[in-house]
């Protein structure tokens, strides 16, 4: 009896094996096949959905546009894909969303959409390099397109996802429900958050030696993983790809695993982590604004304390950090505020809002004649201002506010 | 009979936010505790009550709202500063201005008028409150929406669809105060709205805006929606 049951166990497991291999096998990695992915017409449907969120989203708010930010992405990309690309003919393409949440993913068509809350947690070119290059071994395994085939008749997740595939059945019949593409989450909410263990686990291990073959590091994929980590109370970042993952450290483990094995030695390309942010600098200040708009000031703050400590050149930087201890605590906490306006003002003595916000917080601190001086500069820089006759108004009466009180 | 007001009902009621609010009262506090509430912000600054265009009200009924809500925060033991000092500064810089409406003009105005009133009054948030339209649910002639009801005025059903007893069922405009508590830095952590009363009524099938003469005729439906819209406290 115990011996049928052994053998129908083996038989079973030979039988799951087999057909694992099969399924592998029939979706076979797009570098292996060039020019013949999308298969299918199914497939290519998905790859239209893909198609039709990203001409959508083009050249709108969401993205951060910058032609010379997305340059220095793709040669990322290329950079970790080598040969491949040539070999595929494959355009090599990145959007950088305005997001906050740390996250990244790949089209089936293997453009790479990353956040910049992604591009601010890294902390140099090799960390990212870690993400970018699972994100390049989803797109390369069809990971997407296999998590939709694997899971349409599946639970929560599942029906979503089957969703999209009925989605994708339509658009190739030309009668796609653009309502349904307009939900700019359709990727992150429907795709990138399906993945199962298993594709993250073949695409961490794929993505570490991309990383390896490129000249990178391999120990810095342990930090970036890492920043990776949600902690559950993260409102922001609830429900995104990283945080429906609650492993990190196994898969960390898994990793350092590989990089021991792997034995890299001479790997050192990405670790300035003063150029990195540089290349990212748009993307990490436009990223430390939306943390300011969503009110996360400590992690704004965090931020931004870090970059101008690298960055002590940037202007920017330095006014930005000054509106987030500003927007923090509106009536208190003056002397960092005015330091950071006053760095800033020592780098770029022509950044008129750097002047205005001077000029307010002596006034609020009483001391009259420095925010007259403060005032006036910021008049003199931006004299057609919509709020130049409320600050001429403060230039003129420095003390009127005290008298009020 | 059911009959469901079709296209010319949601032509009208098609641009109004639906009456999204919780069934319990406790979920008018955001991401804090009433009693936190209370303790770190009992020192409010009131704003001057808005009115929505689609819901203009009398001033009069804009000036018992405020007195009101004042009344009754004050009850519940906040210290309100009034909405004539906010108002004070606000025309003083818009008097600055030779064009104050213009909307880059009218943005900075708001953003110094709320920095000037923090700097002068060492309050803990804000207190805001509008009248503004709404879309409340209503069947068999009768409207319920954030705490209140109202039966819906009908006419032109004709001998025939009075004695067949038609029912009807669909949106309705309807107008609604709602009061919102801010902290200074402009997150929300007090919503809640009371209904009013309805503001259309229906012709047959047909729904159509009530004479501006016919709203806004009851003191007791305004106190009893600013009631509501603090009835959390």
């Amino acid at each position: 009896m115990r011996n049928t049951a052994s053998r129908f166990l083996l038989t079973t497991l030979f039988l799951l094996a087999f057909t694992g291999i099969a399924e592998a096998k029939k979706y076979q990695p797009i570098n292996e096949i060039p020019g013949q992915v999308p298969e299918t017409e199914e497939e290519e449907g998905v790859w239209q959905v893909g198609l039709a969120h990203q001409q959508k989203v083009r050249g709108s708010a969401e993205l951060v546009n910058n032609a010379e930010l997305e340059r220095y992405l793709e040669g990322i990309v290329a950079r970790l894909m080598g040969d491949m690309v040539k070999a595929i003919g494959l355009e090599v393409d990145v959007l950088v969303f305005r997001d906050p949440t740390v996250n990244a993913w790949a089209y089936p068509n293997g453009t790479v959409a990353v956040q910049t809350g992604l591009l601010a947690a890294m902390e140099n070119e090799a960390q990212l390099a870690a993400i970018l290059g699972h994100e390049v071994s989803h797109y390369l395994n069809r990971h997407a397109f296999i998590q939709i085939k694997s899971k349409q008749t599946q639970s929560a997740i599942g029906k979503g996802l089957g969703a999209l595939a009925t989605i994708a059945v339509a658009a190739k019949t030309g009668t796609v429900a653009t309502g349904l593409l307009d939900s700019g989450r359709i990727w992150t909410d429907l795709v990138t958050s399906g993945y199962s263990r298993k594709l993250e686990t073949a695409a961490d291990e794929q993505g570490l030696q991309f990383m390896i073959d490129a000249g990178y590091p391999p120990e810095e994929a342990l930090p970036a993983f890492e920043a990776m980590r949600i902690d559950e109370d993260d409102e922001i970042n609830i429900d995104k790809i990283w945080s429906s993952h609650p492993d990190i450290d196994s898969r960390k483990k898994n990793l350092a695993r590989r990089i021991k094995k792997a034995k890299v030695e001479g790997n050192s390309a990405g670790l300035d982590g003063a150029a990195y942010l540089r290349a990212v600098r748009l993307a990490a200040l436009a990223n430390s604004q939306l943390q300011v708009q969503n009110r996360d000031f400590d992690g704004a703050i965090a931020r931004l304390e870090k970059y101008t400590g690298t960055l002590q050149e940037d202007a920017t930087g330095f006014y930005l950090l000054g509106e987030a201890y500003r927007k923090q605590d509106p009536e208190g906490d003056y002397e960092r505020r005015m330091g950071a306006y006053e760095r800033a003002l020592a780098v770029d003595d022509g950044m008129a809002a750097a002047w205005r916000e001077l000029g307010m917080a002596y006034r609020q601190q009483g001391m009259a004649a420095q925010a007259t001086d403060a005032l006036a500069r910021y008049l003199a820089l931006k004299p057609g201002a919509a709020d130049a006759p409320i600050i001429g108004w403060y230039r003129d009466n420095p003390g009127a506010a005290s008298a009020a009180q | 009979m059911k009959k469901l007001l079709g296209c010319c009902l949601l032509l009208v009621c098609v641009a109004l936010p639906a009456p999204l609010q919780a069934q319990k009262p406790k979920d008018a506090f955001l991401d804090i505790k009433e009693k936190t509430l209370r303790k770190e912000y009992s020192h409010l600054a009131m704003l001057p009550v808005i009115a929505a265009p689609a819901a203009a009200a009398p001033d009069a009924i804009l000036e018992l709202i405020s007195s009101e809500v004042q009344k009754i925060m004050e009850k519940e033991d906040f210290t309100l500063l009034a909405p004539a000092e906010t108002e004070a500064i606000r025309q003083q810089f818009r008097g600055l201005y030779a064009n104050p409406d213009a909307a880059d003009n009218q943005a900075a105005i708001s953003e110094h008028t709320i920095r000037e009133l923090f700097h002068r009054h060492p309050v803990n948030g804000l207190l805001s409150v509008q009248v503004l339209p709404v879309a409340a649910n209503f069947r068999k002639d009768k409207a319920e929406w954030a705490g209140t009801t109202q039966k819906v005025e009908s006419r032109g059903d004709g001998f025939f669809g009075t004695i067949t007893g038609r029912d009807y069922e669909g949106q309705i405009a309807a107008s609604a105060i709602r009061i919102v508590i801010s902290d200074r830095g402009g997150k929300p952590l007090y919503n809640w709205m009371g209904g009013v009363e309805v503001m259309m009524q229906r012709n047959g099938e047909k729904l159509e805006p009530l004479p501006q003469e016919e709203l806004w005729q009851s003191e007791k439906r305004v106190r009893k929606a600013v009631q509501y819209a603090l009835k959390p406290f």
